[in-house]
């Protein structure tokens, strides 16, 4: 008797693996939306630490190319409306106590 | 230190699926789970057994910061969420509408013969029309043993019955069934 229910229930088991059940497309675009889903809404996006890590190395290497050229730039304009108040030009006629002397 | 990380440590065992992560991880490794049980509970339609495979989720996710325990506990939870889900559509549903249970799946190609098929694709039908008249509490049993694989006393600890009561359940399902293909083969005979 028990032997029998034993095959019968293998039995079962085996023709209830046949059943194929698995939700429609549909079902899976609709949970695509739910709230726990990451790509649901941008509300729930939460950047994960690496993100946030790798965007901040990103920004700080771009800005950090973009300054270099930058100030040189900024230095050459400054150095153009400064230059005559600071370089120092000869004058070729200076006045020489030694030459004034002679005479 | 030492004390923060740890108390940080258990409330995360505590309540495991808070985050969108792991409740995301919970849905993909459960879902099929709970579709399936749904399906064998409610018996169809497809877009009504997917409706409530859905609302049993997002009950769940309304919940999240109730439940704590571990996977087993979770699918546990889920299903007693999707129950009474179920409870309520039946409740709800037409009498006398009754649809032949799991009328709208089909039963994949086995390494079987094509006779033996034929036999097993016959014995389905006879399964399904002995468990439309069983009980939603005896359907739930089929359910859990068959289609999910749980043992005995899973299913009455789960159930909250005693493991004798469901035994007998199941032996008297397979006895009905039993008897079913013997009068379908006298029929076949004559």
């Amino acid at each position: 008797m028990n032997r029998q229910f034993s095959r019968d229930e293998v039995a079962l088991l085996r023709l209830f693996k046949r059943i194929q059940m698995r939700p429609s497309q549909h079902f899976y675009e609709r949970m695509a939306a739910a709230p726990w889903s990451l790509h649901s809404s941008p509300a729930n996006a939460r950047p994960s630490f690496a993100r946030l890590l790798a965007t901040v190395v990103s920004v700080a290497v771009v800005l950090f190319l973009i300054a270099v050229p930058l100030r040189s730039l900024a230095q050459q304009v400054f150095h153009y409306f400064t230059q005559a108040e600071t370089d120092v030009i000869e004058n070729p006629f200076f006045w020489n106590p030694l030459l004034s002397n002679q005479r | 230190m030492e004390f923060v990380s740890a108390k940080l440590r258990g409330r995360a065992r505590a309540k495991p699926y808070t985050s969108e992560v792991a409740f995301s991880q919970l849905f993909d490794s459960t879902h099929l789970i709970v579709f399936r049980y749904v399906y064998g509970v409610l018996g169809g339609p497809r877009q009504e057994v997917e409706d409530v495979t859905a609302e049993t989720f997002l009950k769940a996710w309304r919940a999240r910061d109730h439940f704590e325990g571990d996977r087993e506990a979770a699918i546990r939870w889920l299903l007693a969420i999707a129950r009474n889900e179920i409870v309520d559509r039946l409740r709800t549903r037409q009498r006398g509408a009754d649809m032949v249970w799991l009328e709208d799946v089909e039963l994949a190609n086995s390494d079987l013969s094509p006779e033996q098929q034929l036999i097993e694709n016959e014995r389905w039908q006879q399964l399904q029309a002995i468990v439309q008249t069983l009980s939603e509490q005896q359907r739930e049993i089929i359910v859990l043993r068959y289609m999910l694989g749980w043992k005995v006393k899973q299913i009455a600890a789960h159930l909250g019955m005693a493991e004798n009561t469901v035994s007998v359940t199941l032996r008297r399902i397979i006895q009905q069934l039993q008897t079913k293909v013997q009068e379908q083969q006298k029929e076949d005979r004559a």
